[in-house]
């Protein structure tokens, strides 16, 4: 790695992300407060989810402009939260040609399965770039909440924190204040040879819409998490899920349209979607719901985009009372034996246990 | 163990040819208690004159219900009991207690019993015990079927666990898979239809190419589950 080329570039970045820098760009175009969060109904909470379209910024006004430009359409629909993309956080990293460039040579690398070079460039964003990102970052998205009063789920972000590498998700209220942290749970084994590290814990935010969780990337292909969300009282949860760059229909089904289904929850999905350098981003945004909570279609999709390649903000309202789903006789059963041979199970990883080996049994 | 040929088929109908795991489809809850004794008789020689393994109808025993295995000498190799119950039965039926994986030459079998398949949990015990082929025998009633049995069933049940899911019901007759495995990216080998026959093959070696496929107990948070594990098993 050409060090000097990238500290210098490091440097001229600080400059351009400095936190009044933000704050000039948020008084030069400044955004109407909503008053859709004075008043909140549970039968009537209006939510919104970005389907957001990758595009190079050429400066940090440009990144926070198009940032207002979508918060600024759901606010017009009536929007009392609005979801982001995974990795949003990252963007504007590529304000800086140098970054850019950088970055299309972490695909490239990460394409390739040249773990080693990764590792060098993430250890560099680790030293140089990840306190100044996430700064703007944290800025950025509180005071797109502040501003527009709004809940503003600011997507995801890489962090280095306490000399781990994290991925970490915010939920901002309206006044600018985080209400909900968040760090990514299961990790591909990608993200685990780069050296992310798991979170190890679950927060839920009580906010005025209901009790929200976060669950990012592959947290919400998993069913544990949304079980741990539900039990502990969820309603909402919020599932950046990873850029993909195949659009399958069935594969997102394995999601959180899944959870929704197992756990009686609302999920919002927000995408990114076009193309960077030769990658192609897409994917629908949508917000799901139980197949009983969605009184028309019936079919577990409050809304979805109908294209895969092109920005918009979807928005839909929803009603927590359809949560309260009618018992289902083939699915409500409980087994105290069974959940504590379970609950062992999972107390024991990640030794394999033996006794949790396949056998063949005794002829009865 | 590389591959294993399945059939469904009306009870005591001759297997397809090939098959090594035959599995009874019969429309009824479960084997009435009088026809018992007599049907498990006729089920073993099955096994034994096709020589085949064979899984058939469910059964009820000292209130439990249950589906067995018997191998190609007609012997009854395994039992699972169903460890949940549907509602309308709670009364009536107990449960057994631990889910048992059974290693045979026809893959590492779950013997999935009727509402079960509807508890993921039930379905990640299996897969961290090991299984591979789980064989879903369930009863759904007429009024109560839609699409929603199928996908939070045996269709998750691939999806989530990264294993072959063979669905047989009153209502339809189905192979699950992980999706990456499927030729049109359904997540079914074989499409669920209101039929009594089905004849598959299924290649374990595949099952490493999906997502949840190999062992799963390396891709969960271990820190994570042993924080919350009461949670998670708790209904």
């Amino acid at each position: 790695m050409k060090q000097l080329k990238y500290r210098s570039a490091a440097f001229l970045l600080s400059n351009k992300l400095d936190p009044s820098a933000i704050e000039r760009v948020f008084r030069s175009r400044p955004m109407k407060p909503s008053a859709e969060l004075n008043y909140v109904n549970k039968s009537n909470i209006k939510l919104a989810v970005v389907q957001m379209q990758l595009r190079p910024y050429r400066s940090l006004s440009e990144w926070i402009a198009h940032l207002q430009d979508l918060v600024t359409e759901a606010q017009e629909n009536g929007a009392q939260l609005v979801s982001f993309p995974e990795y949003v956080g990252l963007l504007p990293l590529l304000i800086s040609p140098t970054f850019r460039e950088l970055a299309e040579d972490f695909f490239d690398a990460l394409e390739e399965n040249k773990v080693d070079l990764c590792r060098e460039i993430l250890s560099f964003f680790n030293e140089q770039l990840s306190e100044l990102l996430f700064s703007c970052y944290y800025n950025t998205f509180a005071l797109l909440a502040n501003r527009s009063r709004l809940y503003i789920h600011a997507g995801s972000t890489l962090l280095f924190d306490h000399g781990k590498l994290q991925e970490r998700c915010f939920l901002f209220g309206p006044d600018g204040e985080a209400v909900l942290e968040q760090d990514k749970l299961f990790l591909s084994k990608t993200e685990k040879a780069l050296g992310i590290c798991p979170g190890s814990e679950l927060e839920l935010s009580d906010t005025a819409l209901g009790r929200v969780a976060i669950l990012p990337g592959a947290d919400s292909s998993y069913f544990e998490p949304a079980k741990i969300a539900y039990q502990l009282g969820a309603q909402i949860v919020l599932c950046p899920v990873s850029p993909i760059q195949q659009d399958n229909e069935v594969a997102e089904r394995c999601g959180p349209w899944m959870r929704c289904q197992e756990q009686a929850l609302y999920a919002l999905v927000p995408r990114f979607v076009g193309n960077w350098d030769h990658f192609r981003f897409c994917g629908k945004a949508a917000i799901f719901a139980p197949y009983e909570a969605t009184r028309s279609s019936k079919n577990g999709i409050v809304v979805q985009c109908a294209q895969n390649d092109s920005e918009a903000v979807l928005f839909s309202r929803v009603n927590l009372d359809y949560l309260d789903l009618p018992v289902d006789l083939y699915a409500s059963d409980s087994n105290p034996d069974f959940s504590r041979q379970l609950a062992a199970a999972y107390s024991a990883f990640p030794q394999p246990m033996e006794h949790l080996e396949p056998q063949v049994q005794e002829d009865e | 163990m590389a591959r294993t040929v399945v059939c469904v088929t009306e009870a005591f109908q001759k297997p397809k040819t090939l098959s090594d795991l035959v599995i009874f489809s019969d429309p009824r809850p479960q084997i009435p208690a009088g026809d018992l004794s007599p049907y498990m008789k006729y089920c073993s020689m099955y096994a034994k004159e096709h020589k085949v393994w064979l899984v058939p109808h469910r059964f009820v025993v000292d209130n439990k219900l249950y589906l067995c295995l018997f191998d190609p000498n007609g012997s009854v190799v395994a039992h699972q009991g169903s460890l949940h119950r549907h509602l309308s039965s709670q009364s009536k039926m107990d449960t057994d207690h631990s889910v048992h994986v059974i290693q045979t030459p026809v893959g590492n079998l779950f013997l999935c019993v009727d509402t079960d398949i509807y508890y993921p949990e039930v379905l990640r015990l299996a897969k961290l015990k090991g299984a591979d082929l789980v064989i879903s025998s369930q009863y759904i009633n007429a009024y109560d079927f839609k699409p929603k049995r199928i996908t939070t069933g045996i269709w998750n049940a691939a999806q989530q666990q990264g294993l072959y899911v063979v669905g047989c019901s009153n209502a339809f007759s189905a192979v699950a898979a992980p999706w990456e495995l499927t030729p049109d990216g359904t997540g079914f080998l074989v499409q669920p239809e209101f039929t009594q026959h089905l004849f598959c093959k299924l290649y374990f070696n595949k099952l490493e190419r999906s997502a949840m496929g190999g062992k799963l107990a390396e891709q969960l948070n271990p820190e994570l589950c042993k924080r919350y594990a009461a949670i998670i098993s708790q209904r």
